[in-house]
């Protein structure tokens, strides 16, 4: 194979998914055809000042190109010199330090804890907005060996209504789990089916292309929209190797419709920088095109200074439902996250 | 001919005469989408994937709509005019496809396991192939980058690349005995040895429109 067809291979290791452009191009495109005034809002930069090489030059463009250049490579750098930063540069770049970090995964009779300050709607009839609450998990690793949950109101906040004092997550041996009861008792003695749900997956991808199918597999179509509300569901309550969420926050730079919201306030009233999709509420999917206008809007909050991931949140962005923009819907912030050794230890 | 097209005939007709055409009738700038809107758009996509292709091939075809006056109308067919639209609005995203690139090379990098068997399997060292040669595209230069993809990904003649970037076609000596002939392909106007700066559009200055390049091409 010569360099040539290489190139073309990588091509076509490149192409869209379904080979066609989107359905909704033909009507933006061909929709500006009819008016008279031109849409052009910039300048087209000269031609730059090169020649066609031959085409032994090309190829040997190639070579020096690929003895010379690695991943971080000569080229134009800064991502952030022109001022404005992409949903995709956000991701990348939190990625970029994901992938610094080189914890090792957890062992199997280890657990994964997991401190919050987390609002969930469960009684969306009786409270709204949502009232946050404190919660900590310690989860299997493996998903064999007894968990633990603990909730408490926030400190000087008001009562959260459904607050859990302390749950038992009974871990699943061959099929098998202890029942809890309503009052999050565990009965030992009485078991019930279950299916395993270890907190760490080693075959969650970690590099983007898998990672993407991998969120296409889950999501309830194959739009971009649904594959990005499926990272929530991904990464919420889960160890995930650094570069297993690298390969989230990369997947997802490469979705259409996340936008940048540059100063959002998460559930721990920590200030941050979010990438977020809007969805229409006829549509808590996200299949179909927004033919109605959003209701309500997915945040993945990053530190504005760091990029590390700090959460998710859901809110109002228009007034409906008893809502009003602006209103949390559900969401978490991260306090800690690390690998313990029994439940209920504390690192 | 052209004053007479219509959508029905605008099928057989050649892109010269649809954009004629389409200069009193702008809806038959369509015919020019239903033509080409894949192959763009899917070159688009190999260069700065999903979330940026569709802006830059919507772009581009605005572009070419306003500027469709000013096709030269001896060049029977558009593909090459358009790509070289689609290139410049691509130009205007280099800073994210280096960076897109550069994730493509990591991510590509990552299947290489230390397992023997996954080292040697044939999607392992493809990917592999495939990740150094990502990290090697964020490497080029900008001009080298659209020079070397539209050949590879665009499947343009050397001629049509020099056409399409408005550049001399200079030192290439080859290029057209290569792959002259292929079948299905439009190429009429006759090859010069160097182009006005507008290249695919009726030069406005023939005078002093020679682009002089760093490399002396004569």
């Amino acid at each position: 194979m010569n360099d040539l067809n290489m190139l073309q291979d990588l091509g076509a290791a490149r192409d869209p998914a379904t080979g066609e452009p989107p359905p909704g191009l033909r009507h933006r495109v061909l929709h500006g055809f009819d008016g008279p005034a031109p849409r052009r809002r910039r300048r087209w930069r000269l031609s730059p000042g090169w020649s066609l090489a031959t085409s032994a030059g090309l190829v040997a463009v190639l070579a020096v190109a690929l003895i010379a250049g690695g991943p971080d490579g000569s080229g134009p750098s800064g991502r952030r010199t022109e001022g404005v930063l992409t949903a995709s540069d956000l991701l990348l770049r939190a990625a970029q330090n994901m992938r610094a970090d080189t914890t090792p995964p957890p062992r199997p009779d280890q657990f994964v804890y997991v401190q919050s300050i987390s609002a969930y709607p469960t009684n969306p009839a009786r409270i709204r907005p949502v009232q946050p609450k404190m919660r900590q998990l310690w989860l299997s690793a493996d998903g064999t060996h007894d968990g633990l949950l603990r909730e408490s109101a926030m400190p000087g906040g008001p009562p959260a209504s459904d607050i859990i004092a302390e749950a038992p997550l009974p871990g699943c041996r061959n099929g098998k789990a202890a029942v809890v009861d309503q009052h999050w008792k565990v009965h030992p003695d009485q078991l019930q089916d279950c299916s395993v749900d270890p907190a760490y997956r080693a075959d969650v991808p970690t590099n983007a292309a898998d990672m993407l199918r991998y969120l296409r597999g889950k999501a309830n179509d194959h739009s971009d929209a649904a594959k990005f509300l499926e990272i929530r569901v991904v990464i919420r309550e889960k160890y995930l190797t650094p570069g297993q969420l690298a390969a989230v926050f990369e997947a997802a730079s490469h979705l259409s419709g996340v936008v940048v919201v540059p100063d959002v306030v998460d559930v721990a009233g920590r200030r941050g920088v979010a990438v977020a999709l809007s969805v229409p509420a006829s549509d808590p999917t996200g299949a179909s095109p927004p033919a109605k206008a959003s209701i309500w809007q997915q945040q993945l909050i990053f530190d504005p200074t760091t990029y590390a991931y700090l959460g998710y949140q859901t809110v109002a962005v228009a007034d409906v439902d008893g809502h009003k923009r602006g209103d949390l819907l559900g969401g978490s912030a991260a306090l800690q996250n690390a690998i313990v050794d029994r439940a209920g230890q504390v690192p | 001919m052209a004053a007479a097209l219509t959508s029905v005939t605008a099928d057989e007709a050649t892109d010269a005469a649809v954009i004629e055409a389409s200069r009193r009738d702008p809806a038959l700038f369509g015919v020019l989408y239903d033509r080409y809107a894949a192959q763009l758009y899917r070159y688009a996509h190999r260069r700065l994937g999903a979330q940026l292709a569709e802006d830059v091939v919507a772009e581009a075809f605005a572009a070419a709509f306003t500027r469709r006056d000013r096709y030269n109308v001896a060049y029977e067919d558009a593909r090459p005019w358009l790509f070289g639209i689609l290139t410049k609005e691509i130009g205007t995203q280099r800073r994210r496809e280096v960076a897109h690139n550069r994730m493509l090379a990591r991510s590509f990098a990552e299947v290489t396991g230390d397992d023997l068997a996954d080292r040697v399997s044939a999607e392992v060292t493809a990917r592999a192939a495939h990740g150094r040669l990502s990290a090697a595209l964020a490497g080029l230069s900008a001009g080298d980058r659209d020079v070397l993809l539209l050949v590879a990904w665009g499947d343009l003649r050397y001629e049509e690349v020099a056409y399409a970037l408005a550049i001399p076609v200079g030192t290439v000596r080859h290029g057209s005995t290569g792959r002259a002939g292929r079948s299905g392909h439009r190429w009429v106007a006759p090859i010069q040895p160097s182009f006005s700066r507008r290249g695919h559009e009726r030069p406005e200055h023939v005078a002093g429109s020679r682009r002089r390049t760093r490399s002396g091409d004569r």
